[in-house]
């Protein structure tokens, strides 16, 4: 079983090998009902790239359908049509996988979840990843950690944070992030509330706010607060969470967002969890400038 | 197994979330001390919401082709514009 994004494996361009195999089965449906357009969809195959079958039917029904003619046509495949005559070479994905080795391990790795206050349609949010690399991550609470010092986390670290991860992903993935002139406010004060030993527990406030008007009018301006813990001697967060509030308005690009209209959107960003899933790259990871 | 859970949640998604969406609906609009936790754990996800995470899937494509043409077995790939398990 696996899960992938077809954007790059879809273009015609693309020569990767993935790709290659992808676009041998892509967009074909066995299955009638149900379908949407484009490649998006469940697809069963052989390693070599044969079609088993496949549907953008979302209906657990039709899903188990597929499945089970996909093993009855596996069955009468001989082995050498259901195999690529060569086995796949794993360096390969090493030219489209640039990205994911960029996973801070020593660093800061953040799961984003965003949610309307009013949830009306499934569905209702949606997740990324933020990372900050270990000295990033360390940039968020004072040098000299004592009880009550304040500290402003860098300006850049917030910014990153309000034009890439505090945007309207609820409905689905949105293609908009804010460029650098979008952001009017961007500020994260952190306190030391207390110190045990090597643990330092932090507070978090601040605010942002993004606007622009071309290509799209959109924006969001929430308030942040949050809590963290550090270990000094492990050098990383042991806890961490951030969570903005505030209205958010227009449509973004691909977003499914229907309603315009100024409307209470939360943003929460906790510690990532450590499945595979959990170190896929954030979306806009190509614009962090690492 | 796949199945399984895939109809489990669409059955949990199907039964439970009017029910979700009925308690969730709280009008303060502004994030505040007092509202922090109300907030965060509005916007969180439900462990209900994260059932498709449980199952193992390969994070790409080409993961999934080298361990089945390893094991002589077919594919079953979810594919998405953004990743299905991250940003879709």
């Amino acid at each position: 079983m696996a899960a992938d994004a077809c954007d790059r494996m879809q273009r015609k361009s693309c020569q990767d090998e993935d790709a290659l195999l992808f676009r041998k089965f892509a967009g074909e449906r066995t299955s009638t009902k149900g379908n949407r357009g484009g490649n998006q969809g469940h697809y069963a195959v052989t390693p070599s790239g044969e079609l088993l079958a496949s549907s953008s039917n979302t209906d657990p029904k039709a899903l188990a359908e597929l499945m089970k003619q996909a093993l009855e046509k596996w069955a009468e495949l001989p082995r050498e049509k259901r195999l690529l005559s060569k086995a796949p070479d794993p360096k390969s994905a090493e030219n489209w996988r640039r990205m994911e080795a960029l996973y801070p391990e020593d660093g800061l790795a953040l799961r984003v979840v965003a949610r309307d206050q009013k949830r009306e349609r499934w569905p209702d949010s949606n997740l990324d990843y933020a990372w900050f690399r270990k000295d990033e991550a360390r940039a968020f609470f004072s040098a000299e950690p004592t009880k009550d010092a304040q500290h402003e986390v860098p300006s850049e670290l917030v910014r990153r944070l309000a034009r890439f991860h505090l945007i309207d992903n609820v409905h689905a993935l949105n293609y908009t992030f804010f460029p650098k002139e979008a952001i009017e406010k961007a500020r994260l004060t952190s306190t030391v509330v207390r110190v045990d030993g090597d643990l330092v527990s932090l507070s978090f406030e601040g605010e942002s706010r993004a606007s622009m008007v071309s290509p799209k009018k959109i924006g969001y301006a929430p308030k942040l607060l949050g809590r963290a813990k550090y270990n000094l001697k492990d050098q990383k967060f042991v806890s961490f969470e951030l969570v903005a509030v505030g209205l958010r308005w227009g449509l973004g690009s691909c977003n499914q967002r229907h309603n315009p209209a100024p409307a209470p959107m939360g943003i929460v960003l906790t510690l990532t969890g450590d499945s595979p899933a959990e170190r896929l790259p954030p979306a806009f990871i190509s614009r962090y400038g690492w | 197994m796949t199945f399984l859970k895939t109809l489990t949640l669409t059955l949990i998604v199907t039964i439970c979330l009017p029910v979700a969406f009925a308690a969730d609906e709280f009008q303060e609009k502004e994030l505040t001390e007092a509202n922090y936790a109300k907030w965060r754990d509005h916007v969180l996800p439900r462990n209900w919401e994260l059932s498709y995470r449980k199952i193992p899937w390969q994070t790409s494509f080409w993961d999934a082709v080298i361990e089945a043409q390893a094991k002589d077995k077919p594919i079953l790939l979810w594919s998405m514009n953004g990743h299905p398990l991250c940003n879709t």
